[in-house]
């Protein structure tokens, strides 16, 4: 009796964790989503859908929608196409190519809230580096931070110098993985550097490209440090993400109702793409080599 | 069909270490020719160098009298076998096999007509819609080959290609590939560590060892003319027996009890340790006869039976000894027999240098 | 006693609304002095006035610090630190523009026309004439225009009223239309102060409460002058106070009441007052030395005093906390010039209304 029960209780510890840290949590803001409620009141009056209802109603929430999307569109493919770059030039073992792989994986593991302070200093448009550089160029002052259509592209290229990395040694993995006899057939085929890559190297990392486009898509609509260090979803909304619209929503604004049922439909939209992710990947083929 | 000359060829990755050194090899228009050798003895480096896998460190390769040291693979005109086929896994056999067309820019239509040719020559047709995980060991061998020949190159160098199959499949591509040479009438180029293949496919054989050419010879030149001990040593199965010896007064002597070699030494190597080759086919069992010129007294310590014929592992006063016997012979464990050769079946090499002593 | 860094006083506000439910609230919190209204209104927090009335403390408070902790006629945070909004000023940068370091700045006019000087002669060197206003300034500037955000007295959102409007078209128009000030501080106020104690802007303005680090950068080269007057001369009472969460027991209540008002007390307050430049808010403070000698070494320091006269609370009911995190987004749109002021005040006028039915 005892040894049958003791796997379950060397993984209690942990699923008494998940359950209270992640599920629990989830259920409540599932509860509270359906409720009016600003944190300190001793009632939280059900409303139905209302939370819902003026959500979609709101131009606030089509608009973080709109950002959000466009924010992963763009950043999701930039990342992936330099990361596969890149990552072609990093497959041997050397100290230099150890070394480079390791310059380019730091910024991932580097606190975000750093980054953003930094890449503030950076694009700040009176005392910046970036205007600097431009200036002696001759080119005018760019208010990177001040201007709607540029602070979403500053955030696209710091979320995208941070995340690259991971995303380098990913490919670099799945590079590696690839024999090198098939080059060097490739090679005596007569195929040229592009048609190679796009012949051999980009399906045979297919695997690898499908999982960093879900779990990049997933961070994506995740983005909230940079966004909320570098412009607090501004200016005039342009870099408002959904995840930023939800804490202002629930957190600043202390309208917990409606930040919960945005939580719902984030969370609701990342399950859907993650289902999506197990189908897709339980259906490649992985190939022998 | 086109020359392929090596002169004076050297590799070496790092300083002072060579892998491959001064290879002289000429290749004449649509022979066949085995490079073979021990693991590590240079051969695929050699191949690669050829293919232009590998930069060549110094000396001249001329490919139809062309220096071609510099020119990049795909401009060679030669198509490759790999020894572990390097199929791309996720195109089909007949996407593979029309690979080196498809990026050469050949028509779709054209594409397709050339791979069921190919493919029919194969005996792949069935399979052209299959992926390469799908097929057996033998099928994967032989979409390697329709994808090199597929191209109708000039030359074709195959690495080890049968290494991955089972003896059987072995010896039936060992027959197709000498028949696709003929057909293709191409130069070919083959690699391999075993001495059979070489036998069987060679126009001529390159024996190598450490990175060293050793013989360059045809295959019946190889086996009864070797070069160096160990090419003896390593050409013919089962392997040539050595007999360690010594020169004394112009004459090959061992100081064991019952045993005769009655070889003249050229006087050069008088007071020199020589060895004496040999093969197990030409040793005679006589049971006590004393009939032949050499001899060597023994003891039987083990019977192989290879089906035609009897492998007797004979242990005697300067080691053991290996003969072939027929069937026929009446012979059990444990008997003392006398084995004998006629001296001009004996080979002699200084022990020194290995190099062979031709006895006149 | 375990104190606990939160960050600025709007995470605060996050931290202890978030921490009421979870019940892991504090015994006794600092609350910036306009965001407070929101937990006395809920109960939050335990009414002072009781405790005051014992307390000997009370008749050496000065009016205005007694005056800004109280909502609905009780005391419900007793201040820490407390501050009025000041003119700082860069007397190197105002000497390179060929200005006297005397130069007047007693109304807007006089504050563009010396940042107009300074930004055409120093501007190619990456100078500017002064910084944008931060939050608290702005509501001095809209102050001192004669107007407030929300009405004092009936608590009526007038943030959209013609004076209020007039002050925010005055100092969007410092960047948007005469560019004499950087947008970096726009986006960012830690930007705007950065900027002034790296000696590139040549006036800001500011809280009293920043006097110490901007001596600290600046040397003798600052200069503080009053907050100017142009409609009238009135400023805000900023900072934050200290004040006991309802809900822990009678013993800690009491303990924590003494805190507070050994905080308050002549020698802790002395020591705040002279480290940082906030106002002394004990009658008593500038007596201990401390104190006495910070104000003779640099009569900088003394300016807010001054304005003690015509300081004022700011109106504090609980929309206010909800107003003042919109009104950011607000500035940042008609100071970039992405909305006009009348527009963008007259939204924020109606969505702070709809927030208090």
């Amino acid at each position: 009796m005892i040894a049958r029960l003791t796997p379950y209780a060397m993984v209690l510890p942990i699923v008494v964790f998940i359950l209270a840290f992640t599920y629990w949590p989830i259920l409540v803001s599932f509860d509270l989503s359906f409720r009016h409620w600003d944190f300190m009141s001793s009632e939280k009056p059900f409303v139905g859908l209302l939370n819902y209802s003026e959500l979609v109603r709101s131009v606030e929430f089509w608009n973080s929608v709109t950002i959000t999307l466009i924010f992963t569109a763009i950043s999701v493919p930039l990342r992936l196409a330099l990361a596969i770059a890149i990552a072609r030039y990093l497959t041997t073992e050397s100290k230099t190519v150890r070394a480079l792989r390791g310059a380019f994986f730091l910024p991932a593991v580097t606190s975000s809230v750093a980054i953003a302070v930094i890449w503030s200093w950076i694009f700040s448009t009176d005392a910046g580096v970036a205007n600097a550089l431009l200036n002696n160029l001759g080119i005018a002052k760019v208010p990177w931070l001040q201007t709607p259509s540029l602070a979403l592209w500053v955030i696209i290229i710091v979320n995208t110098w941070k995340q690259l990395g991971y995303d380098i040694v990913i490919y670099v993995a799945g590079l590696q993985a690839i024999p090198e006899d098939l080059y060097e057939a490739a090679k005596m085929d007569g195929g040229k550097r592009w048609h190679t890559f796009r012949r051999v190297t980009f399906p045979l990392v297919m695997p690898t490209t499908y999982f960093l486009l879900i779990v990049s898509v997933i961070e994506s609509f995740q983005i909230f440090t940079i966004v909320d260090v570098m412009t607090q979803g501004g200016p005039a909304m342009s870099t408002d993400m959904m995840v930023n619209m939800l804490y202002r929503t629930g957190f600043t604004l202390f309208d917990v109702g409606k930040g919960s049922a945005l939580a719902v439909l984030l969370f609701v939209f990342l399950v859907v793409l993650t289902v999506l992710k197990s189908r897709i990947l339980g259906k490649r083929v992985h190939y022998e080599h | 069909m086109i020359s392929i000359a090596l002169e004076n060829v050297s590799k070496s990755y790092q300083a002072d270490t060579p892998v491959v050194k001064n290879v002289d090899l000429d290749i004449e228009p649509g022979e066949f020719v085995v490079i073979v050798g021990p693991s590590g003895c240079g051969k695929s480096t050699m191949m690669r160098m050829i293919a232009g896998l590998e930069r060549i460190s110094s000396g001249t390769l001329r490919i139809g009298g062309k220096v071609a040291n510099d020119i990049p693979p795909q401009h060679r005109d030669i198509a490759m076998v790999f020894q572990n086929y390097a199929l791309y896994p996720h195109l089909t056999v007949a996407e593979n096999i029309g690979f080196s067309l498809e990026m050469r820019g050949v028509s779709k239509t054209e594409r397709l007509r050339r791979v069921e040719v190919v493919a029919h020559l194969l005996q792949l047709s069935d399979y052209l819609h299959k992926k390469p995980k799908d097929l057996s060991g033998g099928q994967r061998q032989r979409v390697a080959m329709g994808r090199a020949i597929a191209r109708d190159a000039k030359t074709y160098l195959m690495d080890e290609p049968l290494s991955n199959l089972d003896a059987e499949l072995r010896s039936s591509m060992r027959a197709e590939i000498k028949h696709l040479h003929r057909q293709l009438k191409a130069t070919m180029i083959y690699v391999t560590h075993d001495q059979v293949e070489a036998l069987t496919l060679a126009d001529r054989i390159a024996v190598m060892n450490k990175g060293v050419l050793l013989q360059f010879d045809t295959p019946e030149k190889i086996y009864d003319d070797p070069a160096s001990l160990f090419v003896a040593g390593f050409i013919g199965s089962p392997p040539m027996n050595f007999i360690e010896a010594n020169c004394k007064e112009g004459i090959v002597q061992t100081t064991k009890e019952g045993t005769r070699i009655p070889i003249t030494c050229p006087p050069e190597l008088e007071g020199e340790d020589v060895v004496v080759g040999l093969r197990p086919e030409n040793g005679v069992l006589s049971a006590g006869d004393k009939r032949m010129a050499i001899e060597f007294r023994g003891e039987v310590m083990l019977i192989e039976t290879t089906g035609s014929n009897r492998n007797i592992h004979a242990k005697t006063a300067t080691g053991p000894l290996l003969i072939v016997a027929p069937r026929s012979a009446a012979i059990g464990l444990g008997d003392n027999v006398s084995i004998g050769y006629n001296t001009e079946d004996a080979f002699l090499f200084e022990k020194k240098t290995g190099k062979r002593i031709h006895l006149s | 006693m375990t104190a606990q860094e939160i960050g600025d006083y709007n995470d605060i506000v996050t931290k202890l609304q978030a921490a009421i439910p979870a019940k892991r609230y504090p015994d006794v919190v600092l609350l910036e002095i306009t965001r407070y209204g929101l937990f006395a209104e809920k109960g939050i927090l335990e009414n002072l006035t009781p405790y005051l009335d014992k307390d000997p403390l009370k008749e050496q408070l000065y009016d205005f610090a007694l005056d800004v902790g109280k909502y609905k006629g009780s005391n419900y945070v007793i201040p820490f630190n407390s501050s009025t909004p000041v003119i700082y000023y860069n007397k190197a940068l105002l000497r390179a523009a060929g200005l006297p370091d005397t130069v007047p700045l007693k109304n807007f006019n006089d504050l563009l026309g010396a940042a107009k000087t300074v930004q055409e002669k120093l501007g190619a060197q990456g100078k500017f004439g002064i910084s944008p206003m931060g939050q608290f300034a702005r509501w001095g500037i809209v102050m001192s225009n004669d107007s407030d955000l929300i009405d004092p007295v009936s608590n009526d959102v007038i943030v959209d009223s013609p004076k209020t409007i007039a002050a925010y078209e005055w100092m969007a128009d410092l960047v948007r239309k005469y560019k004499v000030a950087s947008v970096d501080g726009i986006t960012d106020e830690n930007a705007a102060k950065a900027q002034f104690t790296a000696g590139n802007v040549a006036i800001n303005l500011d809280s009293t409460g920043v006097f110490g680090g901007f001596k600290k950068a600046l040397g003798d080269d600052l200069g503080v002058a009053p907050f100017p007057c142009e409609a009238v001369c009135r400023v805000p009472i900023g900072g934050a106070g200290i004040g006991i969460i309802s809900m822990i027991d009678v013993e800690k209540k009491k303990a924590a009441y003494d805190f507070i008002s050994y905080m308050a007390s002549p020698e802790a307050n002395a020591i705040w007052f002279a480290a940082t430049g906030y106002l002394p808010i004990n009658k008593k403070t500038l007596d201990v030395k401390v104190a006495a000698d910070a104000a003779n070494k640099d009569e900088g320091i003394t300016v807010s005093i001054k304005q003690i006269d015509y300081a004022r609370g700011r109106p504090r009911p609980p929309v206010v906390t909800w107003m003042r995190k919109m009104e950011y987004g607000v500035w940042e749109s008609v100071a970039l010039g992405q909305k006009q002021v009348p527009e963008a005040l007259k939204e924020l006028a109606a969505q702070t209304k709809a927030q208090t039915d």
